[in-house]
This record gives C-alpha cells, sequence and structure tokens, in this order.
C-alpha cells in the first residue's frame, strides 16, 4: 500500500477521481500484451507535463516506482508494475499539438495513437513512416519508449529515425527538452539514448516527429514458393537489383494456412512461404520495377505471383497479413509471439532452425518475418492449461532466440526486452557492456524507480 | 582551468612502449608539432594498429590520468569546441584493418582509420553506396566522420550517419571495449548506446570499428545546377520540390563570393542551387522536369543539367570552396540551424547585418535541411573589430526565428568572447553521461561541452 501521504498528494496532483486505488480497478491495469500479470498500487491520469513532473517528484521523495503506460500493448512485460507502485496513465494526453508539412513535422503528446496520426496525416497526404503491426490501438510515447519497427523498416527505419525531439520528464520530475524541431541540435544524442530505453529513463510529453508525404503510388505482390529457400532468394535478388520495397513481407505454410481460413484473402495454402512484396514511390518507375520483381520470383521458381490490380484487391492482400496474429490463435487456445532479427541472409537458415526447435519439442510454430530486415515472429502455439506444454514454449522460446544471436542476429527487432528476455542478456552482452547500461541508468535514475526491473538484468 | 599540456612520466612511457613497441609511438618535440590544436602540443603520440591496441593505450592513460586526444587524418581538428588540456594524442589512422563487406546483407564493417574516400571507392566496385559525403570526404576518417557526426549535402535524401550506423565498437575511458548494435536494421535489445557515440567527438568513448548500412548504387544519377542574382526565387524552386512527394538526394544553396565565380559561367553576385537527382531513370527524368518547371515558374531560365564527369567534379569543386572558406585567415564559419521556411528571412535580415557591420558574408548551405554555414570573412584588421557584434548579431536573429547558431571556425580570440554554443536545458544532462562514462574528463576535454564541462 502507498503511504496516505502520497496518495493525497497524488490526489491533489491528479483530482480525486483520477486516482484509482481499488482492488478491482487495479486489476485493469496489471497485464500487457504478453501472458504476465503483477498489480499496481495506484493508477494516476496525468492530462499535462506539469502534472507527470508533479508525480515524479512526488513519487521520487517517497522512493516509489512508476511505470509510464499508453495502450498496455507491450510484447515484452515492460508495462507490468513488479514492483507495485504507481502506474501513470498517459492515454488522455492524446492530443496532436501541431502538424507542419512545410516543415515536414508533427508535435504530438504521448498517449496519440499511432493510427489517428497516420488518418490525421493521410488526409493532409502525408505519413508518419512507422506502423507498427498494434496501430490501431498502440500509442507514441509507446512507439518512442520501445523503438517500434512494423513492415516498412527496410526503407524508411524504425521509429528511431523519426523521432526529431521531445519534452522529457526526467525520475525526479525534472523537465528538459531534448532535441528539437531543427536539424542536428548540439552534443550528446540523447533522443537516440532515449528512444528504445523502454521507459526506464524517463518521461516523453511532447513529441516532435518527422512526417512525410505519402508515396504517389504502389504495386502489391504475392508470390508463394515451393520451398522457403527460394522465397528467401527472391528477396535477396530483389534487394541487390537494386530495388527497395517500402514491405516485404513473408509468411509460412502453417501461417498462409490460418490465414486463408479466416480471410479467403486468395493465399496459396499448399505454398512452403509466400512473400507480399509493396513496391511504392514515384508512379513512373513502379511498371518496371513490378515486372524485374516478377522476373526475380519466375527465375527463382515461384509457383504464382500476383500483382494486384485495384485497390480492393491490395487491401485484400494485407488484410491477410495484419489478420495472421488473430487466424493463427483460432488454431490452439493461446500463442505467444516471439521476436528476433538476422542478417537478411540468414533468414531461411534461421527459419529452418525454428522449425527443427518446433519438432524438438513437440511445437506447432508459425511465421511471420519482415524478410527485408531480418526480423522474424515465430507464433508459438499452446494450450495454457497444459503446464507441461508451457514449459516446452518458453524453452522454444529461449532456443530460438540464441539461434539468432548465434546467427549474427539480435534478442529483439522491435518488442523489446523488458521483463521476458533479460535472462537471454548475456547472450549478446559482456559484463562490461551490461555495466555500462546501468551506469547509465543510474545516471538519469539514480534511485532506480523509472519502471524498475527491466531491460538489464537483475544483478 | 588554464589550458595546459600533461607530461607523461617514465611509467606511462614504458607501458605504452610495452605495447606499441618504438616505431608505433612517438616522443620528440619536432615529430610532434605537426599534431598541435589549438596551441596544445601533445607529449606522446600513439599510432595503435587494432582496437585491443587502443584499448591498453586507454587502459594505461587513465591509470596515469592523462588526457587524451583522439586523431583520424586531423581535417577537423579546428572544428568544435576548444580542446581544454593534451597529454597523449591517439592516432586511429593505423587502425584500419580489411574491410568486411557483406554484399548481400549491403553492410560493410570497417575499422576506424580507413579513409572515407577509399572506403566508399571500394564499396563501388561491389555495386554498394554508402552516402555520406562531408566536405572533407577527400581527406578524412570513418572514425573522424563517427566522432563528429559529419554530413554533406546527401543528408538530405538519405540521412546522417545516426541513421546508417548498425553498431559499432567502442573502447571506453576506462579502457573497456564494447560493442553497441550489430549488423541488422532492427535492434532494440538494451540502450542505443550506439548513437550516443555518434557526435561525441571522443568525449565518451573512442569508436574503433563500426558496421554501416549500404545502398544500391543508383541506377541514374544527375545534378542540376539552377542559377539566379535573387536566392529568393531558388528557395522557391527549392520550396516547390519539397512540397511535391519526393526528395531530391541533395540541395545546396551556394552564395556569390564563396569561389564558384567562372564555373558553368556564374558571374560575381549570382547564387546557385544545386540539385542531386539520384534514382531509377524514369525518376530521374521526371524530377528533372518537375525542377525546370518550377525554376521557370520562379522566373529562371539558367539550368544546367550535369552527368558523368561534370557532375563529379562540380561536387568536386564544391568541396573545395568550403575548405577554401574556412582557412582564410580570421575567417568565421557560423552553423545555423532553421526550420526550413524560415531561411529566407534569416538569408534576408543577415545580409543587412553584414551590410551593417561591412563583413563579406559567404552563404554555403543544406537548404533541403535548414543547414546553413554563413562564412565571415573580415577584409582588413579593422573589420575584424566587427566579428564579434555581427556573431551575436546573427546568433540573435537565428534564436528570433526559433532556430541555434554554433560558432564552428572562428580565430581563438574570437572563441573567447563570443558564445559558441546556444543556450539549451539539456546540458546538465549530456554533463552528468560525461561525468558518468569518464569522471576524470580525460577524453578530448572540453570538445563537446566546453569549459563548463566537468573540467
Amino acid at each position: 500500500m502507498l503511504s496516505k501521504a502520497l496518495l493525497k498528494e497524488l490526489r491533489s496532483i491528479a483530482g480525486r477521481q483520477d486516482v484509482l486505488t481499488a482492488a478491482g480497478d487495479l486489476v485493469a491495469y496489471s497485464y500487457d500484451a504478453t501472458q504476465r500479470q503483477s498489480l499496481p498500487e495506484a493508477v494516476v491520469f496525468v492530462t499535462s507535463t506539469a502534472q507527470v513532473s508533479a508525480v515524479l517528484r512526488a513519487a521520487c521523495r517517497h522512493r516509489v516506482a512508476v511505470v509510464p503506460r499508453g495502450a498496455g500493448t507491450n510484447l515484452s512485460g515492460g508495462s507490468l508494475s513488479i514492483r507495485g507502485g504507481i502506474v501513470l496513465e498517459l492515454s488522455r494526453m492524446n492530443r496532436i499539438l501541431e502538424i507542419d508539412t512545410a516543415n515536414r513535422r508533427a508535435v504530438v503528446q504521448p498517449g496519440v495513437i499511432n493510427l489517428d496520426l497516420q488518418n490525421t496525416l493521410a488526409r493532409l497526404g502525408f505519413m508518419y513512416a512507422p506502423d507498427p503491426a498494434s496501430q490501431k490501438t498502440c500509442t507514441l510515447g509507446g512507439n518512442l519508449a520501445e523503438d517500434s519497427g512494423g513492415p516498412h523498416c527496410l526503407k524508411y527505419g524504425v521509429t528511431s529515425n523519426h523521432i526529431l525531439g521531445m519534452e522529457l520528464v526526467l525520475p525526479d520530475g525534472e523537465v528538459v527538452d531534448i532535441g528539437g524541431a531543427t536539424a542536428d541540435t548540439p552534443g550528446y544524442d540523447l533522443v537516440g539514448l532515449l528512444v528504445g530505453s523502454e521507459g526506464t529513463l524517463g518521461v516523453a510529453t511532447r513529441i516532435t516527429v518527422r512526417i512525410m508525404p505519402l508515396p504517389e503510388a504502389y504495386r502489391t505482390l504475392l508470390a508463394a514458393f515451393d520451398t522457403l529457400e527460394d522465397a528467401g532468394q527472391a528477396v535477396s535478388e530483389i534487394v541487390a537489383a537494386g530495388i527497395i520495397p517500402g514491405s516485404l513481407e513473408l509468411m509460412d505454410r502453417t501461417v498462409l494456412r490460418a490465414v486463408e481460413e479466416s480471410f479467403h484473402a486468395g493465399y496459396p495454402v499448399d505454398a512452403e512461404a509466400a512473400l507480399i512484396i509493396e513496391l511504392d514511390g514515384l508512379e513512373d518507375s513502379l511498371e518496371r520495377q513490378a515486372q524485374r520483381v516478377t522476373e526475380i520470383c519466375h527465375s527463382n521458381r515461384v509457383r504464382l505471383v500476383h500483382l494486384a490490380q485495384t485497390a480492393a484487391e491490395r487491401d485484400a492482400l494485407w488484410q491477410g497479413r495484419r489478420g495472421a496474429f488473430g487466424a493463427v490463435a483460432r488454431l490452439r487456445p493461446a500463442y505467444i509471439v516471439e521476436d528476433g532479427t538476422v542478417p537478411r541472409t540468414r533468414l531461411v537458415e534461421m527459419l529452418r532452425r525454428v522449425a527443427q526447435i518446433a519438432r524438438n519439442h513437440g511445437l506447432c510454430i508459425g511465421n511471420v518475418a519482415h524478410a527485408g530486415d531480418g526480423n522474424l515472429h515465430p507464433l508459438i502455439l499452446f494450450d495454457p492449461a497444459d503446464a507441461a506444454e508451457r514449459a516446452r514454449v518458453e524453452q522454444a522460446g529461449r532456443e530460438i532466440l540464441a539461434a539468432c544471436v548465434e546467427l549474427g542476429g539480435t534478442l529483439s527487432g522491435e518488442h523489446g526486452i523488458g521483463l521476458q528476455k533479460q535472462d537471454c542478456m548475456s547472450l549478446m552482452f559482456t559484463p562490461d557492456e551490461i555495466n555500462l547500461m546501468r551506469a547509465i541508468k543510474h545516471t538519469l535514475d539514480p534511485n532506480d524507480l523509472m519502471n524498475p526491473g527491466k531491460v538489464l538484468p537483475p544483478l | 582551468m588554464s589550458r595546459k599540456v600533461f607530461s607523461p612520466g617514465q611509467t606511462l612511457r614504458q607501458e605504452l612502449e610495452q605495447i606499441l613497441g618504438t616505431e608505433d609511438l612517438l616522443t620528440e618535440v619536432q615529430e610532434l608539432t605537426g599534431y598541435e590544436v589549438e596551441g596544445l602540443v601533445p607529449a606522446m603520440a600513439c599510432f595503435p594498429r587494432s582496437s585491443q591496441q587502443v584499448a591498453e593505450i586507454l587502459m594505461s592513460a587513465n591509470s596515469h590520468r592523462s588526457p587524451v586526444v583522439p586523431w583520424g587524418h586531423g581535417s577537423k581538428q579546428h572544428l568544435g569546441l576548444p580542446l581544454k588540456a593534451s597529454g597523449l594524442l591517439l592516432s586511429l589512422a593505423r587502425v584500419s584493418g580489411p574491410l568486411e563487406v557483406e554484399a548481400a546483407n549491403m553492410t560493410v564493417r570497417a575499422r576506424a582509420g580507413m579513409g572515407l574516400k577509399q572506403l566508399s571507392q571500394h564499396l563501388e566496385r561491389h555495386g554498394l553506396f554508402l552516402p555520406l559525403d562531408p566536405p572533407d570526404a577527400d581527406s578524412a576518417t570513418l572514425g573522424g566522420c563517427l566522432a563528429a557526426n559529419s554530413s554533406g549535402p546527401r543528408r538530405l535524401g538519405y540521412g546522417t550517419l545516426r541513421d546508417m550506423v548498425l553498431g559499432v565498437t567502442v573502447v571506453l575511458p576506462t579502457g573497456q571495449m564494447i560493442h553497441s548494435g550489430g549488423s541488422t536494421m532492427k535492434d532494440v535489445a538494451g540502450y542505443s548506446l550506439r548513437r550516443m557515440f555518434i557526435g561525441s567527438w571522443g568525449t565518451l568513448g573512442i569508436m574503433t570499428e563500426a558496421t554501416l548500412r549500404l545502398l544500391p548504387l543508383p541506377e541514374s544519377r544527375c545534378t542540376l545546377a539552377i542559377r539566379s542574382n535573387d536566392c529568393g526565387s531558388l528557395l522557391q524552386v527549392m520550396a516547390r520540390i519539397r512540397a511535391s512527394s519526393w526528395l531530391p538526394a541533395a540541395a545546396e544553396l551556394i552564395g556569390p563570393g564563396t569561389g564558384h565565380e567562372g564555373v558553368l559561367g556564374l558571374k560575381p553576385g549570382q547564387w546557385l542551387l544545386l540539385l542531386q537527382l539520384e534514382a531509377m531513370s524514369e525518376v530521374v527524368q521526371r524530377q528533372s522536369r518537375e525542377t525546370t518547371a518550377a525554376a521557370t515558374d520562379s522566373g529562371i531560365a539558367d539550368i544546367t543539367r550535369l552527368q558523368g564527369q561534370e557532375m563529379e567534379s562540380i561536387w568536386q569543386s564544391y568541396r573545395r570552396w568550403w575548405q577554401r572558406l574556412e582557412t582564410q585567415p580570421s575567417a568565421v564559419r557560423l552553423k545555423v540551424s532553421l526550420l526550413f521556411t524560415r531561411q529566407d528571412e534569416w538569408l534576408h535580415q543577415a545580409s543587412d547585418i553584414c551590410l551593417e557591420t561591412g563583413l563579406a558574408m559567404r552563404l554555403v548551405a543544406h537548404i533541403g535541411d535548414g543547414i546553413l554555414y554563413p562564412h565571415l570573412l573580415p577584409g582588413n584588421p579593422a573589420q575584424e573589430e566587427t566579428l564579434q557584434p555581427a556573431v551575436e548579431q546573427l546568433g540573435q536573429l537565428t534564436t528570433r526565428l526559433g532556430g541555434f547558431q554554433m560558432v564552428e571556425v572562428a580565430p581563438r580570440w574570437l572563441r573567447k568572447r563570443v558564445q559558441l554554443l546556444p543556450h539549451r536545458g539539456d546540458y546538465p544532462l549530456m554533463k552528468k553521461l560525461k561525468a558518468s562514462l569518464d569522471p576524470d574528463n580525460l577524453l578530448n576535454p572540453g570538445r563537446v561541452l566546453g569549459a563548463s564541462a566537468s573540467e
């Protein structure tokens, strides 16, 4: 239980009705998109930087942990209050403060939902490039904290490449502007450090992002292959031909079947792998690019390659991919999404390893991958009621990550370390490297109160 | 604190000899004068050949509390904030092991001492492209570019090193060697330390190796050279392009007096806009058409399309103009960062300020990114007196327009009198980070945050 004094302070900062402490209310903030749960002691809804600062100052004085929270879609346990304390609820800070198309910038509050920003920008002919799969619900603050990716990273980069600056509230409540709307702000790249720090170094309360014009035109192709190897080779050859697709997505047989059952998007169910290849940019060169892609697919024994002829067809192809997780979820009572990255040329080898791991543990694992950037998402299916199977799932997940690292990749491409992967950090980092991260955490958060116990393995 | 050179004792010297042998260590004054930085001649200069040796040197220097000044080819030592102390000069020029090109993944791993030019040429042979083109591209090392976060015209189309670096190897002030990032675009494991080191001028650690993301060489390239007596109409052309759905790879605005006279028939007083187009050939054709149309609408007919050798040579000349401007005696170079839409007004008012003070202003600018580099050149000693008020007034103008100004190059007397960095609230946080990584302020002291930084 939080002390009466702290609760009184929180209520005077946020208002009585915006501090939740009833057990039933707290349950609603005790989970994220992982299978874990952890109860906070209070939830505080804030609507301004001043309130965020006051809450952090009070929490700091009382040495109580604070976990910032957006939409709670975190896939690595990062939104869980593992030490109780306060959930700082930012979803009401959801205003788009400024859109400046002439300077290609927008300023948003952290609770703005990614898709809301996209839709508002689209009306002006613009976009914000990072669009993670959870864009209908996830917030820009959460995207910043996780350095979110999505299907467009090969061409457009990750969140970090699109955040220009932010108003940041430090763990002791101090407010500081880092980066800015104009280029090359002097000194160290604090923005680069903060993006992807998973809410452990501070809270962004106003975010300046880069926006860009929507591509003038698209060509979307579906290509189905009899083997993963052929699909992987086609991916490499497309990129080597100087074509950088806006997105280059891969689905394996398990996923294709599940998706086709749900959506009837016209996916071939007996292929081993299918690619969705989307070219975007100026109309002038897209026809030739699409032709070249088709040729490359043919020279790699494609079974079927289809260019969407209408916007409706394009939507149908994408609907299947976007709905892949949901469709797969119907196969078994539950699934977890793994997330790892390998160099693009090792992706097929990695997917074969995943298949071997699945066989070794008697599990069903489907795969979707952002093939262009080597980011794979094995979907491990299981029944939560079956404790033995759960244990095998955990073990398989570990083995998959270890294999990613072994093939020159990384523990996480976009979901973060959070709680889920802390124990794998030593697969990738030496004690010196982890100590350096600890020193940085300690410099910004000497009392270890901001989203404590995440990212870095326990001492 | 006064600026000084640390004198290393016998033990440090012996330790360094043990690490490097005598061939890679300079200790004689006459050999060291070439490595002077701002009047500080180092006591010794080390030329390690591997990251491991860099680590051993830093460990040794750290235990003797000797300041360390990193060095590549020395092409940027006159930039940045004044160095506060010297001791050991650490050259990375010989840390230049083999390149690891992963053509299919479009990445390269290279060592800090690698010349940027050699690196680019090597990659081109693989059909690969590193779109990094700072003004000192012909002499810079990769390590120097990483440390200074160097960029050039192509940053408009391709971003900066922050966007290109996938992973780095860094030697910390203590001598510990760490890696951050790897060889993939998407990597969110742990904090993104690599970004913090890029542009830290070697004050947080020394980057000895990096893995960079590459692009395929563009199918078609050309430069449009657009000339006008009126810089306002050139800005208009650029504004039109920026309002469309494409951006050029580079857009440089080059003012009168920069050295361009005579090139492409440019007359004194004329402005030049260089637009670089790089894409598939149909796209380049369309971009050329649209640019020409935009220029015509702004009343400009003076456009030349350059390709091949002509294109290469205009960019080479441009880099030469830069170098010549900054090396003129008493030259002052400012870096002004503005929103794109504020540049017009800045140019207008800045020229009034220069008229009043009687100083000649020579401008080169990454106009598409809102980054301007005005050079102030006093014509005679009397005009030197006006440098200080001019720098101050330009700074105020920039602040008023929502941007910021930094003094990049200036005579030492002027640096002591004017504000070199804009006022910002985030320096204390940076200083804390510096103090945490380098508590004794031994690595390139003073170069990033100036005199007030923990010294």
